[in-house]
């Protein structure tokens, strides 16, 4: 078995495919870290001598205008109270400060967060691309029926597949990721600001690193795994396209109340340890308004994994029994 | 409709003597279009050494059994083993004694033929000199370093019989080896399979060719619609199936078709030449038309070739010939 993986994973870095993806990746991760230098690079001094001068004309207007402001807000405030007693909006919060003019000082702990999100979608798609190239294409060129006639226990062929499509994700993402953390530590600690990245923020930021890493093996197991499906690389994208653009865009924004069911949700709740997302809740008043809310809502790390996990066993089983039964030609 | 005996030519050999056996072999495909009977109730026996002709029209089933004795696909009914070990549920265990080509060679397309190679020997755990050796052996030591995908379709063939030979194989299984080949490559394949027959190994060589199981085989199955037609050495096959006939030419060849009519022989006038049927004993004829002052000045027997013969076999069963002509 170890045998056959090792082959598998000669194969699937000599396809040019792979070397295709890993470089758009390696691109792709590239622009990435061109945002984060945008993000943490300070203003430059005209910038900063024209939000100081709409600073002090702020200033200066709120020291002619500023209590009837106050007042027109409360008034507000108070009209909307009489539909939602919680209601607040702020009015001790609208003298001018000059840290809302000025772009704020980019934080690394605040940021490696979403990059590592931002990550973490990229290598999933690359692998999961990868792992479905690398099966479909020895379906569509028939180099699977000449694989099989040196090594005819298909469940061994089967394993190594995707034991190196995961297997040989992993350096790739490890890689990309640590490119990413270390690039982006490199750009805010020359440009911005690292303080507050205590040991507890290297820790959380492992784990999500870590996470993300589980994830690309599963993407490229599960790429693979469709690719033993449909036998066909644009199949499986065409499938994946319009699961995304279909269920997670039109289904997903039609009915908010199902994305716990979907994947992006529970993608970032693996990710991030637990993900919020906004639901819509409607009811009619005693006064018989209807009156709809945005609620925020947790989705739990343990529904994430569930999901995934199941979502992973099940596509990878099914692949199994499809590809131990079917006939190769 | 009725499913006529196959014609067994010679006395069964013992399983220990076979390379191949199947019995009750079954494969109906389905699809929306309903169902295909590919091969029914094949039984099928290959001896051990020497070529073994696989014969039969386009579509008659040879690849599916071929696919079937290889576990690419799966038989509905009946048994087939290899080296006495029954498949597919033993065939990791012989799996390394057999080297097969299916139809068309299928290698990685962007690999060099060296590469394609080095990760089949590697699955099976060969050294890896020996890719080298075997691309030598089948003629493509110099091309070794190409694509796959530029290389001509007698090149793939011949990296696929490479493949084979990474395995040192007793028994080899090729599917319709010469299609799409030029005439020096379907010498060079033909060579190459009676070579290795010399060599005491086995080659199973299934055609819609007769001519090219004529000249390469030792023995030969011939399949129709999935079933076994007849079986044997080739000699055999078609002696049994055609008698022999002699074509004669002689200064006057009216008397002498009377003459040997009146002898008791089935004899026609072709153009200026006399056909005697059924009768191979040439120096019969000669003595007799020379006792009435006729000299024979061309003999020439006329052996029953395979296309006879199966056209023969086939001609109760309706089948599409159209494919086995030459």
């Amino acid at each position: 078995m170890m045998r056959l993986t090792k082959v598998e994973l000669r194969r699937l870095f000599s396809r040019r495919l792979t070397t295709v993806a890993l470089l758009g990746a390696l691109a792709v991760t590239g622009l990435m870290l061109f945002g984060a230098f945008t993000e943490a690079k300070p203003l430059s001094a005209p910038e900063q001598a024209a939000q100081q001068a709409q600073f002090d004309q702020a200033k200066k207007d709120w020291a002619v205008n500023g209590d009837q402001q106050i007042q027109s807000c409360l008034d507000a405030q108070a009209e909307q109270q009489k539909l939602d007693p919680k209601a607040n909006f702020g009015c001790n919060q609208m003298e001018p400060n000059l840290a809302n003019w000025g772009k704020p000082v980019a934080k690394f702990n605040q940021m490696m967060p979403n990059i590592l999100l931002a990550g973490s979608y990229l290598l999933a798609f690359v692998a999961f691309l990868v792992g479905a190239g690398f099966v479909a294409a020895e379906f569509s060129s028939g180099s699977m029926a000449n694989w099989l006639t040196f090594e005819p226990r298909r469940l061994r062929v089967y394993v190594s597949k995707l034991g190196a499509a995961g297997l040989g994700l992993i350096p790739v993402a490890v890689a990309v990721l640590g490119l990413l953390t270390a690039g982006s530590w490199l750009i805010v600690d020359h440009l911005a600001s690292t303080a507050g990245t205590t040991a507890k923020v290297w820790g959380d930021l492992a784990l999500m690193g870590g996470r993300a890493v589980a994830l690309a093996v599963a993407a490229a197991m599960a790429g693979a795994a469709m690719g033993v499906l449909l036998r066909h690389t644009a199949a499986v994208l065409g499938i994946a396209v319009g699961y995304l653009v279909l269920v997670e865009g039109v289904f997903g924004q039609a009915f908010q109340g199902a994305r716990p069911w979907l994947l992006q949700l529970n993608f970032n709740a693996w990710l991030q340890h637990g993900a919020t997302y906004f639901a819509q809740t409607c009811k009619t008043d005693a006064q018989g308004n209807y009156n709809c809310q945005g609620v925020e809502k947790v989705l739990s790390f343990g529904h994430g994994s569930a999901y995934l996990g199941l979502l992973v066993v099940l596509t990878v089983g099914l692949a199994a029994l499809v590809f131990r039964r079917r006939d190769v030609s | 409709m009725t499913t006529p005996a196959p014609r067994h030519l010679q006395p069964s050999p013992s399983t220990s003597e076979l390379a191949i056996s199947t019995r009750g072999l079954r494969k109906t495909y389905r699809n929306r279009k309903g169902r295909h009977v590919a091969v029914a109730g094949l039984d099928l026996d290959v001896p051990l050494g020497g070529v073994h002709g696989f014969l039969g029209p386009n579509g008659s089933g040879k690849t599916t059994t071929i696919r079937m004795l290889l576990g690419l696909i799966r038989a509905d009914a009946g048994t087939m083993s290899i080296f006495d070990r029954e498949v597919p549920q033993h065939l990791p265990e012989v799996v390394g004694r057999v080297g097969a080509i299916v139809e068309s060679p299928k290698f990685f397309p962007a690999f060099s033929g060296r590469k394609n190679l080095q990760l089949l020997a590697e699955a099976i755990d060969c050294p890896r000199s020996i890719v080298d050796q075997v691309l030598e052996q089948s003629g493509l030591g110099g091309r070794g370093k190409d694509k796959y995908k530029t290389y001509s379709l007698g090149m793939k063939q011949r990296l696929a019989i490479a493949a084979t030979l990474l395995k040192e194989p007793d028994l080899l299984i090729f599917d319709e080896p010469t299609n799409g080949l030029d005439p020096a490559g379907i010498r060079e394949i033909r060579n190459t399979m009676r070579s290795l027959g010399e060599q005491g190994k086995t080659v199973l060589v299934s055609s819609h060719i007769l001519d090219e199981v004529e000249q390469v085989a030792d023995t030969v199955s011939i399949i129709g619609h999935g079933r076994l037609l007849a079986s044997g050495r080739v000699a055999d096959v078609i002696g049994d199936q055609t008698a022999t006939s002699l074509r004669v030419g002689v200064a006057d060849p009216v008397t002498a078709q009377r003459i040997l009519t009146d002898g008791g022989l089935l004899v026609r006038l072709d153009g200026g030449l006399l056909v005697v049927e059924g009768f191979s004993d040439g120096a019969e004829i000669t003595r007799r038309l020379a006792a009435h002052d006729l000299f024979v000045n061309e003999l020439i027997p006329v052996r029953a070739d395979l296309e006879s013969v199966f056209l023969e076999l086939t001609a109760d069963e309706g089948l599409e010939t159209a494919g086995a002509a030459r």
